[in-house]
């Protein structure tokens, strides 16, 4: 129950988070910038203090150690290396501040040269790298403590596209290899899905779902969590024996579906055109867009507008004005309150 | 910077000797004055010359040595002070925003828009009051009131260029707040506190009113003693003292020159004022 509330706010940044974050899994704070994910992990890494609530490593609660004995290290969003020190001298820093012996401390630094694959650039100044090299040496620097938490702030925002799949394979295949627990800031849910093994969606300070990433588009927890992942169509009606009534139609719902008034979703790249044993309705194609490497279609069945993505391929001849056969496939079809 | 087109570099060593000349020019006579036995009008140069003054001046007798001691110890204290009160003051004006902040900041730059003598004179009768006038402290004291605004502002311009971050970061791999301090902050501002303690060294060094007005003539740092041999017609010993006098200024600027030349944060530092 973590609450964070500046004085002088009229609410609180972060407002009661609780999260029970598996060991050596890789999770992710997902929401848009100033949800109060960064305050979380500031929270966690004991550089700010929590308003209220508590933070517990192992079954012991840790907020009163001080943030150099708590074993959580976090890695800035602007990697903030010292710039007065060489790049091997930034990795070595917290083992020098430690009294690690000489010796010990050059060679683990070698070593984690290699990990992060800049090998023989330990006498570099942090200004002569690019972008994605300074990340990687932020990275090295922490990880070269073997905390017991690893905090990412947003780890790949500073970096150019291609660069960005890259250090999203080395945070993943590090994580792994060494099985550090991870929490990692993101504004971008797709790095979420793709990275994390656990996700946490942060609105407005409040943790909104706490799952799988798959669990996010499969079944999101209310319409704003859906929206978050790209959700677009939303209907509203009843659910009752596993039919949903609505402007739509009766359609076919997963067994799992609650019951009762609710929003029935389904996500754009879900829907097929073409016929099925159940679920099929006939739509009008309104319009379409080329979005390179999907298509958007906008259909409007009866007064209600649905938008569905489909390859280019797919999209071959669909005439805007004609109607279509549309299919919602039972399995994607979701219920939210 | 070798790139630099020539027309650029001429005008640059051109700006540079007339500096040179215009801060060196009015010193040679002094020097020269030092060595004089009588320097009349009409004469380019002294008739004839002497060890007289530089002897008087180094023996006890002139009390220059004991004045010379003083004054480094003074403007040594002022630095210290002003490094030590300047240093927090400035993290906060830069780093922090708090309730009152424009009002600090404006009495912090008040010492410099209103004229020192007029707040001497309230300092003066408060002094009286402590029983810190004619003493080496209410000296000390009161040269802090020209000195600490330089401080002050020169490191709130140094903190507000340094990110607070970087400091959480060194404390998140395991840096207590002294070690932190030491091998993070402190490279950080280390050209600002260079810069800043120069100021208040020199400008410390050169107090005449200040000094005379709490110091009560029994405090006589070089500048007082100067102006006595001025005032007293000893051009020759004025002379002496006088190069006396500049050399601790011009040895700081040697040493601290390579701190105020080129891109450096301390120069960032006073032009972000």
């Amino acid at each position: 129950m973590l609450t964070k509330h500046w004085p002088g706010s009229p609410k609180p940044t972060l407002d009661r988070l609780t999260l029970d974050i598996p060991s050596g899994e890789l999770t992710a704070l997902l929401g848009p910038s100033g949800c109060g994910k960064t305050t979380a992990l500031k929270m966690i890494a004991g550089l700010l203090d929590p308003t209220s609530g508590d933070i517990i490593f192992d079954g012991r609660s840790v907020l009163h150690d001080k943030p150099e004995r708590r074993g959580a290290v976090m890695v800035f969003q602007n990697h903030l290396l010292f710039p007065a020190m060489s790049v091997a001298d930034n990795i070595g820093f917290g083992l020098r501040m430690r009294h690690e012996p000489k010796a010990s401390i050059t060679a683990r630094v070698t070593d984690m040269l290699d990990l992060v694959q800049l090998p023989g650039l330990g006498h570099r100044r942090p200004s002569d790298l690019s972008g994605g090299q300074q990340q990687r040496v932020a990275l090295a620097r922490a990880l070269i403590l073997r905390p017991n938490v690893l905090l990412l702030d947003e780890p790949l925002s500073n970096l150019d596209a291609h660069l960005r799949t890259d250090m999203r394979d080395l945070i993943r295949s590090l994580q792994r290899q060494l099985a550090i627990t991870t929490i990692f800031v993101t504004h971008d849910q797709e790095e979420a899905a793709v990275l994390a093994d656990r996700v946490a969606l942060i609105l407005d300070g409040q943790l909104r779902q706490y799952a799988t990433p798959k669990h996010f588009y499969k079944r999101p927890a209310d319409a704003a969590v859906a929206r978050f992942f790209g959700g677009r169509n939303f209907v509203p009606g009843t659910a009752s024996g596993g039919l949903f009534h609505s402007p739509l139609g009766t359609l076919h719902l997963p067994d799992d579906a609650p019951t009762g008034p609710g929003t029935l979703t389904i996500r754009p790249e879900s829907i097929r055109i073409g016929t099925a044993p159940e679920n099929t309705l006939t739509a009008r194609l309104v319009a379409r867009a080329f979005l390179g490497t999907q298509t958007r279609l906008r259909l409007i069945v009866g007064d209600v507008d649905i938008e569905a993505t489909l390859t280019p391929d797919q999209a071959e001849g669909l005439e805007v004005g004609t109607d279509l056969p549309v299919t919602l496939p039972r399995a994607s079809l979701w219920v939210l309150p | 910077m070798t790139q630099d087109p020539l027309a650029l570099r001429a005008f640059r060593t051109l700006t540079l000797a007339l500096l040179i000349v215009w801060l060196i020019l009015p010193l040679i006579p002094l020097a020269i004055w030092s060595f004089a036995r009588g320097w009349r009008f009409p004469d380019l140069l002294p008739q004839e010359w002497s060890l007289n003054a530089w002897t008087y001046a180094l023996s006890d007798t002139a009390g220059v040595i004991n004045s010379l001691g003083l004054t480094t110890l003074i403007a040594a204290g002022v630095t210290a002070l002003s490094v030590l009160l300047g240093v927090p003051a400035g993290r906060a004006l830069g780093m922090y925003r708090f309730r009152g902040k424009a009002l600090v900041e404006l009495l912090i730059l008040a010492p410099l828009i209103v004229p020192g003598i007029a707040v001497a004179l309230g300092i003066h009768s408060v002094f009286i009051w402590l029983g810190l006038t004619n003493t080496v402290a209410g000296v000390m004291l009161v040269h802090l009131v020209p000195t600490l605004p330089y401080m002050v502002l020169v490191m709130a311009g140094i903190f507000a260029n340094l990110d607070a971050d970087l400091e959480l970061q060194a404390r998140s791999l395991g840096a207590g707040p002294l070690q932190t301090f030491r091998h993070v902050t402190l490279p950080a501002i280390l050209p600002g506190i260079i810069a800043g303690a120069m100021f208040a060294f020199l400008v410390s060094w050169s107090q005449y009113i200040l000094t005379l007005l709490i110091g009560g003539g029994r405090v006589v740092t070089l500048p007082l003693l100067l102006f006595n041999f001025a005032t007293s017609g000893r051009n020759d010993i004025a002379g002496a003292i006088a190069v006396i006098y500049i050399l601790p200024g011009a040895l700081i600027l040697l040493f601290t020159a390579r701190h105020l030349s080129g891109r450096n944060a301390a120069l960032g530092g006073i032009g972000g004022l």
